[in-house]
């Protein structure tokens, strides 16, 4: 039992990280091409695939929100009375727009 | 510098060499246990959600036709490895699959940042907190630990 004493405790730690610290987000793309579209629902994209993202831009690339907002509605909800600052920090990286 | 470490002429270096002389069973198990860690709990979080992961390599054109077959081989890999390490009989197969495990994904992150301009996010994924280059640090460092545990372990299996 002791050479099995560190894998074990390996395995205890690594399902109890997992059990308290992973939450599941969804993720919505933001299709828009100005800044005054980052608070408009209607322009993302449930799990879309991001591109052209990098560290630097203006505008969000992927928010990620609670995983009940999974409809474009519940989206609205969520989104409704939060600055365009506030999405952007949703969003780990960033894009251009106009 | 092996000789001089034995005659004593740097006590310092000659404790530590001793006493990782004395302990590489010890060592040996702590970095498979932490490389048990690290692919246990990544696997899982990406059996959890898929989807960071397939995202990622959807932006690579190279991968995105294959995005999701990828992603389940690579969950696959890491379970495995996980119990090749966890068993004494293979733990020295589970720490070379380790050493060539985290050399792909090390390639795989300097391709993407000497090839690709616009980085993808690794939005909610694991170790999502750690930039690319901190990625890459990471991995270095776990590569050289795995061989660290392999020579270690052949030493061991010398000594028997």
């Amino acid at each position: 039992m002791k050479k099995y004493f560190f894998s074990v405790l390996a395995v205890g730690i690594a399902i109890s990280s997992v059990a308290f610290t992973t939450k599941l987000n969804q993720q919505w793309r933001f299709d828009g091409t100005t800044e005054s579209h980052i608070t408009d629902y209607t322009k993302y994209t449930l799990n879309g695939t991001p591109s052209g993202c990098s560290s630097l831009g203006n505008a969000p690339c992927v928010i990620s929100v609670p995983d009940e907002v999974n409809t474009p509605a519940q989206l609205q909800n969520f989104l409704a009375g939060k600055s365009a600052a506030e999405i952007m920090d949703l969003s780990a990286q960033k894009r251009s727009v106009e | 510098m092996k000789n001089a470490i034995v005659s004593g002429n740097r006590p310092g270096m000659n404790v530590i060499a001793r006493m990782v002389a004395n302990n590489r069973k010890a060592i040996v198990e702590v970095i498979a246990a932490l490389f048990i860690l690290l692919f246990l709990y990544t696997a899982l979080n990406k059996t959890i959600d898929f989807r960071p992961t397939i995202n990622v390599l959807k932006t690579n054109p190279a991968f995105a036709n294959l995005a999701a077959e990828i992603s389940w081989t690579i969950v696959t890999i890491e379970y495995i490895t996980a119990v090749l390490l966890f068993l004494p009989q293979t733990k020295r197969s589970g720490l070379i699959v380790s050493a060539l495990l985290m050399s792909a994904f090390t390639a795989y992150i300097i391709y993407m940042m000497v090839f690709v301009p616009n980085l993808p996010c690794s939005c909610g994924g694991v170790i999502s907190e750690l930039t690319w280059s901190q990625h890459l640090i990471f991995n270095v460092f776990f590569i050289l630990l795995s061989l660290a545990g392999i020579r270690m372990h052949r030493k061991i299996s010398a000594s028997v």
